[in-house]
């Protein structure tokens, strides 16, 4: 009992706020406690995002004249993204998260800022446009970290086959007539279905694509015409 | 008796090839194993019996067990792939004089070894030692194995000294050599020792189990036990050899276990179980880095350094720049790095964002880290070269590598950071192991101060003041150490200090004084048991895994009320220390010298570092004190963990905890605190720690 009404005491002294002017002094029990709390309300909140496809509008899309992608995780959560400015290797888009995803070609390459992120990856896919209806097999590379931040290489062999029909999207209330690939990936431990549709252009327009254990798959649209 | 001698040699020697031979690092993937049971002493079990499972690498389980006549605490550790070491700290009995009436607090100290894993026809086979150091409470010694049919894990073992009570006959191992036939009494002395070694010695009995898994989430177990508990007899009534029980895995961390014992005794046990490898959120939640840019070939020209947006980039991912020149083809930066705790991946951020924003004739950096006024490592990168590193991360290379750890020369720079620095916040102390109260806290404020008089001259201090504290209860306030009481009279500290005293007030000088060469002197109230003067200086070659410091202080011992006033007893105390650390599994500290109580000897410490920060250790120090003289325990060491805390918050922050369990406190072997602070203040900055965390470069 004695010791039951030490500990509640206890508590209630952590619950003081500790100051200071200097990060080399962020040591103390406070801040420690201070940072579980935040991870703790981070957590409880996760679930709770603003969907982008209240806040953005066809006409807004239209006027900004830049390309956007949209980007949706199993759990709902989405956003868009825009071009990151200057050449880079791929195509980086920013979002307004601060988190980044780098495509090539439309193909998820990386992604930072997501948590279990794809580090990177390489893959020996043929050019889009030589692509059809008879099975093409490459390999893919996909990079992630370990929980003990070490590299871990995922090694995948792949076939990519073009749907021979053209069919039409609708992205936000435009259509697009595109081509459907439908890409498998497999190893020993995974299983990996990706799907991108591809317009005349060779935009990916739409694709459902692997990103990691964690996240699972993400689905991308290209919103700008 | 000879021939008997050579073949218990023999045996000895094929014993200890075989722990060589399971004991090497091999690599083992944790992903192979799936859930294991542990049991009510830490490592897998059934309930108080072992199987034959071993736990993921690196795995660490805290153990609560409670019944009407025991209170058990246990850390569990998967030291190796192979290997699992366990303490437990248990207060058994009823009706005694110890705090909550036990008749003992008793410490102990278990591993198991894993020999052999199951495979489709064949058993996983383990061996174990219980309670090998120490007061020998639960020695016994077992040869278990496993095999799972389904969902079904049966357990078979042979048990030997405690576990060799019921049903027991003679040991199957005599036919190796007559010297397992008797058990050799033990005397463990002052206890804290192998004592003399009977392992697998004596009678044998068979004990069986079996742990029924329903899903992932609950399991039932059972088990037939060869231990008779004649040691509890006294307070306990043992109707039956079978126990039951049924444990739930309440999430990803904890499970909570109800048991029926002996017949008579109902228990609970709770586990909690985590993994360095295993962080609550894989890969941590943070802001992008900047992605490179597109340099050399097809790259299109860029000629200017903008300067101004590195330093925003700098400001937002809040590092600190003291210094940032473009000259030739080379941009120098020195920085203090406040946020991020992995070397490698502020690394990764400053390479990636002068890399961005630099011009194509800037083809190299050189980034010196400073921490705490202590310029602690430098690495040259190759700007060029990293280009396509950043989305095509690759394992380290020694060939050539894209970023290299180098002895930078020394920078006279003034920092860019203020000079006064305060903190107020509460402090935490605790005690361990004390058998009328065996966990004491307090808790009170303390008011922290830093002045910069010159770059690396400071003054600095902190006072504490006691608020809520359960130190001063403790009754044991004479050690009855026959060696001068330099740190067995903590008591005395704790009850005198009470009213408010100096934790700290030194002045102190840090500098590097030649590339690879650091050095720190320091005077004044070093720590709260002793005030005086004295330096180090630490030789580590930024590519060497070796580092070799030397240190010597004069010091007094301060009064007990930790203000100004001084006690007579003074002393001299130095060490030579030699550190290795080549970013692998272990790294190894000995220092070698005289300690506190005028007694010689030598410190040894391993730890296992982890990718994610985290660093789990211990030491032993062995001096010229004799160990009946050094008292209870026989000699100092302990075990310690420390923990990263963006671990646990998946964010970058640099905090860590550490908790050093230390059995006994006394007098033979204690060291100065403060004496060796520079290779803990460059250590997480070095290659190693890079290396080790090489993965988080990009992220």
């Amino acid at each position: 009992m004695e010791m039951k009404t030490f500990l509640i005491n206890f508590a209630l002294i952590l619950i003081l706020t500790s100051c200071t002017n200097t990060p080399e002094r962020e040591t103390g029990e406070i801040k420690t406690l201070q940072l579980l709390k935040q991870a703790f309300d981070q957590r409880n909140h996760s679930e709770i995002f603003v969907d982008s496809r209240i806040l953005l509008s066809r006409e807004k899309i239209d006027a900004a004249n830049i390309p956007v992608l949209f980007v949706k995780l199993k759990s709902g959560q989405n956003g868009t993204l825009t071009p990151y400015p200057g050449q880079g290797i791929g195509q980086t888009w920013l979002g307004a998260d601060g988190a980044t995803i780098t495509t090539e070609r439309g193909i998820l390459k990386a992604s930072r800022g997501m948590g279990d992120d794809l580090m990177g990856s390489s893959s020996s896919m043929p050019p889009w446009a030589k692509i059809n209806e008879n099975l093409i097999r490459y390999e893919r590379k996909l990079i992630y970290m370990t929980g003990n931040n070490k590299i871990l290489k995922r090694s995948l062999e792949c076939k990519i086959q073009r749907n021979s029909l053209k069919k039409v999207i609708e992205i936000w209330d435009v259509k697009f007539s595109v081509r459907k690939f439908d890409e498998n990936c497999t190893n020993k431990q995974i299983k990996i279905k990706n799907t991108y549709f591809v317009d005349d252009r060779e935009i990916v327009r739409r694709s459902s694509q692997f990103h990691s254990d964690t996240l699972g798959y993400i689905l991308t649209e290209r919103l700008d015409r | 008796m000879l021939i008997v001698q050579k073949k218990k040699s023999k045996f000895l020697v094929l014993l200890a090839c075989t722990l060589i031979a399971c004991l090497s690092p091999i690599y083992v993937p944790a992903t192979e194993i799936k859930k294991v049971a542990s049991g009510n002493f830490g490592l897998p079990g059934v309930l108080d019996l072992p199987t034959a499972k071993r736990l993921p690498d690196a795995e660490l389980i805290l153990t609560l067990q409670n019944h009407e006549h025991i209170l058990a605490t246990g850390v569990t550790f998967q030291a190796l792939p192979r290997l699992g070491v366990s303490f437990r700290y248990a207060g058994l009995g009823s009706g005694g004089n110890f705090a909550q009436g036990r008749l003992i607090w008793d410490r102990s100290f278990d591993a198991h070894l894993s020999i052999l894993d199951e495979k489709k026809y064949l058993p996983a086979i383990s061996i174990g030692l219980r309670d090998f150091i120490g007061t020998g409470w639960y020695s016994s010694e077992y040869i278990v194995g496993t095999k799972s049919i389904g969902n079904l894990e049966l357990t078979t073992g042979l048990g030997f000294g405690r576990l060799a009570g019921r049903n027991s006959f003679s040991n199957p191992l005599g036919a190796f050599s007559s010297g397992f036939d008797q058990r050799g009494q033990v005397d463990f002395g002052s206890g804290g020792t192998l004592g003399k070694i009977n392992w697998f010695q004596g009678d044998a009995a068979v004990f069986y189990g079996m742990n029924y898994y329903f899903g992932e989430k609950i399991i039932v177990s059972a088990e037939y036990s060869s231990d008779i508990m004649a040691q509890e007899t006294s307070y306990l009534n043992v109707n039956s050899p079978w126990n039951i029980g049924i444990s739930y895995q309440l999430n990803d961390y904890i499970s909570l276990s109800t048991q029926y014992l002996y017949g008579s005794q109902f228990s609970v046990t709770t586990q909690v179980s985590i993994n360095p490898g295993r962080p609550p959120m894989l890969g941590g939640k943070e802001l992008a880095p900047v992605p490179m840019r597109l340099r050399g070939e097809n790259a299109l020209p860029v000629n200017k350094n903008y300067k101004d947006l590195i330093e925003k980039v700098f400001e937002a991912d809040r590092f600190e720049v003291h210094y940032l020149k473009f000259e030739e083809n080379t941009v120098n930066i020195v920085v203090t790095n406040t946020k991020f705790r992995s070397t490698a991946q502020a690394l990764g951020r400053i390479s990636s964002t002068l890399q961005r924003f630099s011009s194509d004739k800037i083809k190299f950096a050189n980034i010196s880290f400073y921490s705490q006024d202590l310029q602690v490592a430098n690495y040259r990168i190759d700007l060029e070269k990293v280009t396509f590193e950043q989305l095509e991360p690759a394992a380290p290379i020694n060939k050539d590598p894209s970023i290299v750890a180098i002895d930078g020369e020394v920078l006279n720079i003034t920092k860019n950071s203020p000079r006064f620095t305060w903190g107020v916040g509460p402090y935490l102390e605790h005690r361990i192991f004390n058998p009328d109260k065996p966990f004491s806290l307090e808790t009170g404020i303390e008011a922290a101060a830093g002045y910069l008089i010159t770059p690396g001259l400071k003054i600095s201090g902190a006072v504490r003041k006691s608020i809520l504290t359960n130190l001063t209860d403790n009754q044991r306030l004479d050690s009855g150490s026959q060696l001068p009481q330099v740190s067995s009279s903590w008591p005395l500290y704790d009850l005198a200090g009470q009213s408010g005293h100096i934790h700290k007030l030194a002045l102190s000088y840090v500098k590097k004084l030649a590339p690879a060469l650091y050095g720190r002197s320091h005077a004044g109230l070093l720590e709260p048991f002793f005030a005086g003067f004295g330096g180090e200086v630490l030789y580590k070659p930024a590519q060497s895994p070796i580092g070799i410091g030397v240190d010597i202080h004069h010091v007094r011992q301060r009064d007990y009320d930790m203000r100004f006033d001084l006690l007579d007893y003074q002393t001299t105390v130095g060490h030579v220390s030699l550190y290795y650390d080549a970013g692998g599994m272990f790294d190894i500290e000995v220092n070698a010298g005289r300690y506190l109580a005028g007694d010689w000897g030598a410190t040894a410490t391993i730890s296992r570092k982890f990718g994610s920060g985290w660093e789990i250790g211990g030491y032993a120090t062995l001096t010229d004190v004799p160990f009946d003289t050094f008292g209870e325990g026989s000699f100092d060491k302990a075990l310690y963990v420390s923990l990263p805390i963006d671990w646990i918050v998946s964010s970058p922050v640099q905090s860590r905890r550490r908790l050093t369990i230390r059995p006994i406190t006394r007098d033979g072997g204690a060291s100065l605190s403060s004496a060796r602070q520079l290779y803990r203040q460059i250590e997480w900055s070095q290659n190693a720690s890079f290396q080790r965390e090489f993965g988080r470069l990009w992220k």
